[in-house]
């Protein structure tokens, strides 16, 4: 009777032990991608100093043949510092005068500042790639945007990219000097 | 009586009101950056009218180049276009020296005097911070590129206060969703995007 009561004790304290067990192993795997995915869609939006600190994913591994981009210019001052301030405007500042010219090294200087951790050299940073205007821009943007969380951000990336895209009106005029103009007939 | 009297006794006081003695604007480098609606081609089969619609983008840098071809010149890397405030442009080369002035195809309006503004003017210092809302016009006239866009500036302007040796730093900083119409290498188009200004001078004021 006893060998019973402790055959049945011990196979009670094993029972318990594998209810408890089992589902913690389950989550342990998953744990840190079902915490991020939860955090990036359930969250209400964080502020934008915060979302300026966590806006990406890891840089991506599908770069392919795309040469390395330089590390972002980081600001000496501590965010929401006065100096900070002055930093970024002077930044931005160069940002839009490399943008003028058309040389890789200037792009790439751009480029690489599309993943600096502070929002408004992000937002300088597209509007600078804009401005110089070269499609060699396209693939870099498409790896960023896909690095990228803050669907705002990834939004006007691919906007940009699709702006790109366009045809200039320099090479359509090119075009039309080297074809003949299409053969046209009255106005409808 | 006493009405009449406190109504121009107000009509008065307004004109003596000491008006927002802003000067808004300063020498900008100028960005354009439109899309081109253009018709690229009509024709007639059958029953049917047929058009085609091509959209080109346009830039400052194109412009640049567009220029430098009409010239037969090729500006260097980094030149800019700058806006004076009385609305003459102008090929800079990187550092800002003036390489050419192309008034005579571009030109660009910015109606200050009927700006609406908000902010501050320091009638002593100079010191100003203010956001201000005026009629901007950006016209073209180039062989192949005719037109003008129009839009509703919104700029912001600061000038510092003076340090103990009497520098101040006028920055402004325009943006302007801009549309228009004209045509281009002769067929009709439209014109929709932005323009941004950018200034930075120094001075002193002793």
């Amino acid at each position: 009777m006893k060998r019973l009561h402790g055959t049945l004790l011990a196979g009670a304290v094993i029972l318990t032990t594998a209810i408890v067990m089992i589902p913690r192993k389950a989550e342990t795997p998953t744990a840190g991608p079902a915490s991020e995915v939860r955090t990036a869609s359930e969250k209400p939006a964080p502020p934008a100093a915060s979302v300026s600190q966590t806006p990406r994913r890891p840089p991506s591994t599908t770069r392919g043949s795309l040469p390395e981009l330089p590390s972002p210019v980081a600001s000496p001052f501590l965010p929401g510092a006065v100096g900070n301030e002055e930093w970024i405007a002077s930044r931005t500042a160069e940002l839009d005068r490399l943008a003028w010219f058309d040389d890789t090294e200037s792009l790439h200087k751009i480029l690489a500042e599309l993943r600096n951790p502070l929002p408004e050299i992000r937002t300088a940073a597209l509007a600078a790639t804009l401005a110089f205007s070269n499609r060699d821009s396209i693939p870099y943007l498409e790896m960023i945007a896909r690095e990228t969380r803050d669907p705002q951000e990834v939004k006007a990336i691919t906007d940009a990219v699709e702006h790109l895209k366009l045809p200039t009106m320099v090479e359509e005029l090119e075009r039309q000097e080297s074809q003949p103009a299409p053969a046209e007939s009255p106005s409808p | 009586m006493k009405t009449i009297t406190f109504k121009l006794l107000l009509a008065s006081g307004l004109f003596l009101l000491p008006a927002l003695s802003a000067q808004a604007s300063v020498n900008s480098t100028l960005r354009l950056d439109v899309k081109c609606y253009y018709q690229f081609k009509t024709s007639v089969s059958g029953v049917k009218s047929i058009g085609i619609a091509k959209v080109v983008r346009l830039d400052s840098k194109q412009l640049i180049v567009i220029l430098g071809k009409q010239a037969g010149i090729r500006y260097p890397g980094g030149s800019q276009l700058e806006v004076t405030v009385n609305g003459q442009v102008f090929i800079t080369n990187s550092k800002g020296d003036r390489l050419g002035n192309v008034s005579k195809y571009l030109q660009a309006n910015l109606d200050t005097q009927s700006r609406v503004s908000d902010g501050f003017h320091n009638n002593q210092t100079n010191q100003e911070t203010t956001r201000n809302y005026f009629p901007v016009s950006f016209t073209m006239d180039l062989p192949a590129v005719k037109g003008t866009v129009y839009g509703m500036a919104n700029e912001l302007f600061k000038i510092t206060p003076p340090t103990g040796d009497g520098l101040q730093l006028t920055i402004g900083h325009t943006d302007a969703d801009v549309n228009g119409t004209g045509s281009f290498s002769g067929a009709l188009a439209h014109y929709n995007g932005k323009l941004a200004l950018d200034g930075r001078s120094a001075s002193i004021n002793k």
